[in-house]
């Protein structure tokens, strides 16, 4: 009622990186500012807001506060502050929706929210760029503010959408593929095959069309790559049969041509020697940096199958020549496509037990493995304060340690039921004209007991 | 009677500067100190210079005309007061060249509180300080103005507040006034630190007036509020402490104290009798050990529970000795008047002050307080002879109203709030909260929360059920009422249910005994 028609008035106040260890002299504040979108905003204004959030952050240190300035609750902005180290800043202002009732709801935006989606900004800017301080040492200011220019301008024009986010965003979760045992150890032993006879091979990332099969790297790496990882995916999916070599790599045209000119033995007039004279460098792999245990950067190396994908990571300081990827070719190809065939039977005799359309909406959360998964249908189907709701229910059940429930009735049809045990989340939202607490409890109870058999959930 | 009948119009109206009857001005208590010190209650102070009305009254000059009213703490601000902005200026002089080591606010000590209070004029000048002194925190305060600033002058923009982990700096810029919270205390939510500045902002108003401030700070920006405010610190610190776990001020509702119906009704009807006769008597309060016993008022009036706990918080801040038998006070009550000023009649009707009659009247002379005062020995007397008093004391035997009266075991505590008559009760602690106080402030802790996120302004909830590590508590909200109840952690749904039901019953039962209802009014 009075909430509908305002979700479309969620917009981008403004995003701005800033270090106030710059521009501490008199005219010439600006210098502290790195980026700042919109890019046509007044210098003064910028200077100004700039400026409020560095004033902001001084004065919450003044009371020992545990961490820095996060929030900034204005009637009309909100300000999220992420600190990124290095005295380096990233601040997003978000426009507060208006009502009908010319009313600001505040209560529409929520905190954890909008401070996952910076930091998940941050890490996709690490993985392709390392660390800002690193950056700052290694090309100086102007350099560095040219680079993030490029880098963010892309990124708000692209992939920042304010509106559409809500609680699945701070999970920053995986959608795993559920695998029978013998399918899963069948590709765990060649990933070790693998492993064993190329000991460059660092990491590897498994996966099956967008789900997650198997990863190798830590929580927050595979976390920040993963939404990489799919759009690699799904820009080169193809239906063209991967005969050649150049097509099981997923690199751009130019790396590909190079390969198939190097692979094709009618084209090419040299021996086995000249193929190794091109080492890694000329395949223009694209290089990742991650953080866990330790930062280093590691070359991202694609090798796809129909529908199977293995992300190899080997570290820049190696080198490698063609010979490498032909390996990898030679041991993935012969088991993936017997793999890959199995799969699609099993997945065929999945899909023919027809599981109805659930009536109960559901988001499940593993904290531990990262693992998601959500039967809700984003903004079709709940009116945006209770999505905003729910992510307010996810602070609460932090304090309920190490397991708890909350279930709460909003207005007079909808029900939304928290369950916590230990690392594990589940958000059940029924709705349903006069239900009382007991019917709740039995739906949510059945629910477990149907799609969570599996999984433990205390009473 | 026809003097006095003009006088209570008057009052309802916008106090106006010409309007000589009222104009006294009067000085509050001697010198600028503004200090939180003195232990001397002023009212007594006032009370006695208001006797010896020809003597030579320090500061403020008085207005022409001087009738010979008693002299009350009227604080009315006319053009002679130009010298008192003067004045307030050189005070900060003076105390600026004290020397200080550090500033207050590297003071390692006075950063570690958990909770700050600053209270400052629109133009950054310092009125009070929760902790240390406001007049070493004049840089501070101008800090804290230039914050707000920055964001309101861009499209008229407000600062709400601001989170910083556990911190949360909330602000309220009312009336000239910004009011500032600043926090570490983990179990506080943002909106319980709003509502405790806006309790701060009534009792200022209720000190000052809402149309006093208006006309001061509309002509001068720099004014120091403190001048109007000496000597009323200590009900700000009061009502902050009292916030801490205070049910009525959290719900919204006056604290009323539990009495069986007749005793209550002969109370009652003894008080509206001996008031009836005085026209100019408005409301009267009879309390119980600061808890709200019998409201008589008149029949196109109500009062209202903030301002009802902004006159208890009168008698509680300030400490009267017990052999002062009455006190004069005059007190704005914001939602009954914001521009107009009552004056309560306060006094203790035993000896050991466990009673309170307030007397809420428009206007205060001498015929006036010597009518008051022989109101009050009648009404004492026949107290004394109906033996009400012991009566009222015997509540502490009485075990009707116990928490085993419900009989479900796995129910420690419970809040009933009628929603219809702004009254609540709280029940006894079962163990293991029995006795321990802190254990007792953290389910308060947990109801306020449970408050705010039922009451909250875009997802209000009708039912919170949470189960947590130690408890499960459950926040029922419906037009008429409103439930807070503490389950041991590992009760079902089931007995919960049974005992929300149970407890209702109980209520009902008790309605009575519990809450104040159909109170005689006056004819007026």
């Amino acid at each position: 009622m009075r909430h509908e028609l305002v979700s479309n008035q969620i917009s981008l106040a403004n995003f701005f990186i800033f270090n106030p260890d710059y521009g501490q002299k008199e005219g010439k504040e600006a210098e502290k500012i790195f980026y700042y979108y919109p890019p046509d905003e007044k210098i003064e204004k910028q200077i100004r807001t700039a400026g409020f959030c560095a004033g902001m952050i001084k004065f919450t240190q003044t009371f020992k506060s545990s961490k820095p300035c996060e929030f900034v609750h204005t009637e009309k902005v909100r300000m999220i502050i992420n600190e990124l180290g290095d005295n380096f800043w990233m601040v997003i202002g978000i426009n507060v929706p208006l009502s009908l009732d010319k009313v600001y709801e505040n209560d529409l935006l929520s905190d954890q929210i909008y401070m996952s989606v910076l930091k998940k900004i941050y890490n996709y800017y690490q993985l392709f760029n390392g660390k800002i301080g690193d950056s700052l040492k290694l090309m100086g200011q102007d350099k560095l503010k040219e680079k993030m220019k490029l880098f963010f301008d892309d990124y708000i024009e692209t992939k920042l959408n304010v509106r559409d986010y809500d609680i699945m965003n701070t999970f920053n979760g995986l959608q795993f593929m559920s695998l029978d045992r013998n399918m899963y150890l069948k590709i765990q032993s060649l990933l070790n095959l693998l492993e064993e006879k190329l000991p460059l091979v660092q990491r590897v990332v498994v996966m099956h069309s967008d789900q997650v099969i198997w990863s190798g790297l830590e929580q927050e790496d595979i976390s920040a790559i993963y939404q990489y990882l799919k759009e690699l995916i799904s820009k080169n999916a193809t239906s063209v049969p991967q005969s050649q070599l150049a097509s099981k790599f997923l690199v751009d045209e130019n790396a590909k041509n190079l390969m198939s000119s190097l692979t094709n033995p009618s084209t090419s007039n040299n021996s086995e020697n000249s193929i190794d004279q091109f080492d890694q460098e000329y395949f223009e792999f694209k290089r990742v940096y991650l953080d866990k245990p330790d930062p280093e950067q590691f070359y991202l190396i694609p090798y796809n199958l129909s529908k199977m994908t293995f992300f190899v990571f080997i570290p820049t300081s190696q080198s490698f020549k063609l010979s490498l990827l032909k390996e990898i070719d030679e041991i993935l190809a012969p088991n993936l496509v017997l793999f890959i065939k199995e799969i699609s039977e099993q997945q065929l005799k999945r899909s023919s037990i027809f599981t109805e359309e659930k009536e109960i909406k559901y988001i499940y959360f593993n904290r531990l493995n990262l693992a998601q998964k959500s039967t809700l249908n984003k903004t079709k189907d709940l009116p945006k304060h209770l999505m905003a709701l729910i992510a307010q229910l996810s602070k609460d059940l932090e304090s309920c340690v190490p397991s708890g429930e909350i279930f709460v009735k909003s207005g007079k049809d909808y029900w939304i039921a928290c369950k916590k045990s230990d690392l594990r989340e589940v958000y059940v939202v029924v709705c349903q004209k006069n239900a009382n607490l007991t019917m709740i409890d039995e739906e949510v109870k059945q629910l477990c007991s149907t799609d969570f058999s599996n999984i433990f959930f205390m009473e | 009677m026809s003097n006095t009948q003009n006088k209570f119009d008057q009052l309802s109206t916008h106090s106006d500067l010409d309007s000589r009857a009222e104009s006294n001005d009067v000085i509050f208590e001697n010198g600028f100190d503004s200090s939180h010190s003195t232990n001397e209650s002023p009212l007594l102070q006032t009370f006695s210079q208001a006797l010896n009305v020809n003597e030579d009254l320090d500061n403020e000059p008085k207005s022409s005309d001087i009738e010979s009213n008693f002299v009350l703490n009227q604080r009315e601000f006319d053009d002679n007061d130009e010298k008192s902005v003067d004045d307030s200026n050189k005070l900060d002089v003076s105390l600026d060249n004290d020397e200080s080591d550090l500033p207050i606010e590297q003071e390692d000590e006075w950063r570690s509180q958990s909770k700050h209070i600053f209270i400052l004029s629109e133009s950054g000048k310092p009125i009070y300080s929760l902790h240390g002194n406001e007049v070493k925190l004049i840089a501070f305060m101008g800090l804290l103005q230039a914050l707000i600033s920055i964001i309101e002058c861009d499209n008229d923009n407000r600062l709400n507040y601001v989170l910083a982990g556990e911190l949360k700096i909330v602000f309220l810029h009312q009336s000239h006034l910004i009011l500032v919270c600043i926090s570490n205390e983990p179990d506080k939510c943002v909106e319980q630190l709003q509502l405790e500045l806006e309790y701060c902002y009534n009792q200022i108003i209720s000190v000052v007036t809402l149309s006093l401030i208006e006309k001061i700070f509309s002509k001068h920006h720099n004014y120091d509020l403190r001048n109007k405010l000496s000597g009323t610190e200590k009900l700000l610190t009061n009502i902050i402490h009292r916030f801490k776990n205070d049910y009525g001020m959290l719900l919204n509702c006056v604290n009323s104290y539990p009495l069986p119906q007749e005793n209550r009704d002969q109370v009652s009807k003894l008080v509206a009798q001996q008031i009836a006769p005085l026209r100019s008597v408005i409301f009267g309060l009879f309390l119980f050990e600061n808890k709200l016993v019998s409201l008589i008022r008149p029949k196109s009036r109500n009062i209202h529970p903030v301002d009802v706990h902004l006159l208890v918080n009168v008698i509680t801040g300030f400490d009267t000795p017990k052999s002062v038998e009455f006190t004069w006070y005059p007190i704005c009550l914001p939602n009954f008047d914001k521009n107009g000023i009552m004056y309560a009649y306060i006094s203790h009707l035993d000896e050991s002050c466990q009673t309170c009659l307030i007397l809420l009247t428009g206007m205060c002379d001498e015929e006036q307080s010597i009518e008051l005062n022989e109101c009050r020995k009648r009404i004492q007397q026949k107290m004394q002879s109906q033996n009400l008093i012991q009566l009222m004391n015997s509540k502490l035997k009485d075990s009707s109203l116990k928490l085993d009266q419900i009989g479900v075991n796995e129910l420690k505590h419970f809040l009933y709030k009628d929603n219809k008559i702004f009254q609540y009760f709280l029940s006894d602690y079962a163990l293991p909260y029995a006795n321990n106080a802190s254990e007792q402030q953290r389910i308060f802790d947990m109801y306020q929360k449970l408050y705010h996120k039922l009451h909250n302004k875009t997802n209000s909830l009708r039912i919170i059920y949470l189960q947590k590590k130690y408890e499960t508590i459950l926040g029922w909200q419906t037009s008429s009422f409103e439930i807070y109840a503490t389950f041991s952690p590992l009760v079902t749904k089931e007995i919960a249910i049974i005992a929300v039901n149970k407890l209702l019953e109980f209520t009902q039962k008790n309605k009575s005994k519990i809450f104040l209802s159909s109170m005689p009014t006056l004819p007026r």
